[in-house]
């Protein structure tokens, strides 16, 4: 059976809570990173930041659907922004449900999804789609 | 820190400090010549640096400009079009090849000895030679760099080309990997989260464009008016890929790349170079009684897109051109005519506003107005832009400044800015996850 590898380490979880995005905090600013902020805030350059769990909702900044390929999807595929809190918008797949096209501000809900195979291997990442 | 202020004190007469705000602990300084507010003393000293750099500077003038057909040519490899383009700007400048001082190469797919194989055909070897990349800003990173090396005295003449082959013939290694290189996501994709998720360029603005719509109102009509426009000016410029007028219609309906963004409203994949040899003005003089000057020229990389208001804007252009502005000492009104970086057509209703051609919000009503159009009052994009004329990535940064500079000579033909006295250009670069464009280019030219 394949095996499921995350696309990268440490930027989303899964348990009986269902899945959330990894990100971390500065304690001085109070700024949010996704991906994580490896060493120190970006923003303020504080040394001290905390992991965080985020994600599970958001609202949809921006999208469009892509008619051309890219490195790892067919066309068409949907694909858009989803803005949380602290001006952070994350770039993810949309998966359309029916009845609810997407539409700016609407509500986004996360779940985890194979998004291609590679060398035997289902490669998992985070998508989106309409609450 | 009171030290530090007092060191300061001593240097800088017309600094005045306040002493009840070193008590609160937050020293504040004032420098009366210059504030209108309360500056800190890094600011202060960021004023007076910028002074200083200014007495420093020299005048930079463009002596001599180059380029090629922008098109598709398989057969003909990056070294040939470059080479073209630097004998075009050899023998538009008069001046000899050897008196080239230093050299800037861009090209986005190589950069390792550009220059130095351009070049040695020209006799020009055994100097400083630098091989640049900064995605489609490379060709304005190396006017750039070039400017800097005349404007701080470190040469006094050189030459900046921009070269890009994008079209190979079908059975070279190089068309085999094209497909991924050129699917959109832009260099260093592999290592880019956005881009491996599938965040390629057409898709980035697209999603701008979504916002431009629910945001401003403006509307799918609007995008396929810039490329009306820009197919329309193209058909007058020699050098350009598409010489053929479309209509509002078909750009509507011509294949969705991604939604709103049609095949029409897209740059082409191109082939071409140009080449701007730039001198100090004591040496331009000798070859020319009205060259053309560097106002101001700017280079930036972008800034955390958590720090940005809306996607709508690109805050790297409103800086650059903002920093290119003060130095030149001009205001946007001043602005004869722009070159900017269209690659999709929204692009240029957002591009409109960053750089204050027109105010927040108002791009699509400046265009529905047809100031930008050749007849205008400020016409964008003569020359066809990036969408109708071409976009061989590098070679862009460098053509825009050969555009300006030929329309302020007055030698642009057809696509004439009627009594053009002062133009910009302006070249932006790449998508990164968390930064969105990645840098920008702007030089402003007067004559």
């Amino acid at each position: 059976m394949a095996q499921q590898v995350p696309i990268r380490k440490e930027l989303f979880v899964e348990d009986l809570h269902g899945p959330r995005l990894i990100g971390n905090r500065c304690k001085a600013c109070g700024q949010v990173f996704f991906p994580k902020a490896k060493t120190i805030c970006v923003n303020c350059y504080h040394k001290e930041l905390i992991d965080i769990e985020f994600g599970q909702k958001g609202k949809l900044y921006s999208f469009t659907t892509a008619e051309v390929p890219s490195d790892h999807f067919a066309p068409p595929y949907p694909c858009g922004y989803v803005m949380f809190d602290n001006n952070v918008n994350i770039f993810s797949q949309l998966e359309e449900v029916k009845g609810k096209p997407f539409k700016i501000g609407m509500e986004m809900e996360l779940f985890l999804d194979k998004l291609w195979e590679e060398g035997g291997n289902e490669i998992i990442g985070y998508k989106y789609k309409p609450v | 820190m009171t030290n530090f202020g007092k060191k300061a004190e001593t240097k800088l007469s017309d600094i005045n400090t306040n002493p009840s705000d070193t008590v609160t602990g937050t020293p504040k300084y004032q420098l009366s010549a210059l504030a209108t507010d309360q500056l800190t003393l890094g600011e202060v000293i960021g004023q007076l640096v910028w002074i200083k750099r200014r007495q420093i500077m020299r005048e930079v003038a463009v002596i001599g400009i180059g380029q090629t057909k922008f098109g598709r040519f398989p057969e003909i490899r990056a070294e040939q079009l470059a080479q073209e383009a630097v004998g075009a700007a050899l023998k538009d400048s008069g001046i000899p090849a050897k008196d080239i001082q230093v050299a800037y190469t861009a090209r986005s797919r190589q950069a390792s000895t550009d220059s130095q194989i351009i070049l040695k055909s020209f006799g020009i070897v055994d100097r400083e030679m630098i091989n640049v990349q900064n995605a489609c800003a490379g060709g304005s990173t190396a006017v750039h760099c070039l400017w800097k090396d005349i404007a701080y005295g470190i040469y006094d003449l050189g030459i900046a080309i921009g070269v890009e082959d994008m079209n190979y013939p079908k059975d070279h290694p190089i068309s085999q990997q094209q497909g991924k290189a050129l699917s959109g996501s832009g260099a260093g994709a592999a290592e880019d989260l956005e881009a491996t998720m599938g965040r390629t360029m057409p898709a980035l603005f697209a999603m701008i464009a979504r916002r431009q719509m629910d945001v401003y109102g403006a509307t799918r009509e609007d995008f396929a008016q810039v490329a009306v426009k820009s197919h329309r000016h193209a058909c007058l410029n020699p050098y350009s890929q598409f010489q053929k007028e479309l209509t509002l219609e078909e750009v509507l309906s011509s294949r969705m790349i991604s939604d709103p963004i049609t095949l029409y409203q897209c740059c082409p994949v191109s082939d071409g170079a140009a080449a701007v040899i730039l001198c100090s003005m004591d040496i331009a003089r000798q070859y020319s009684s009205r060259p053309v000057r560097i106002l101001g020229s700017a280079l930036l990389s972008g800034d955390y897109s958590f720090r940005a208001e809306d996607m709508t804007i690109l805050d790297v252009n409103i800086k650059t051109a903002e920093k290119a502005y003060k130095m030149a000492g001009v205001d946007p009104k001043d602005l004869d005519v722009v070159e900017m970086h269209d690659a999709f057509a929204p692009e240029e209703i957002m591009h409109y506003e960053e750089l204050g051609l027109c105010k927040r919000g108002e791009g699509a009503a400046l265009l529905r107005s047809g100031a930008t159009a050749l007849g205008g009052r400020v016409p964008v994009n003569p020359s066809g832009g990036l969408i109708s004329l071409g976009h061989p990535l590098s070679a862009s940064g460098v053509r825009v400044v050969v555009d300006i500079a030929r329309q302020l000579r007055g030698q642009a033909g057809n696509m004439q800015v009627p009594n053009a006295k002062m133009g910009l250009a302006q070249m932006q670069g790449g998508a990164v996850t968390g930064l969105r464009a990645a840098a920008c280019g702007i030089q402003i030219l007067a004559i």
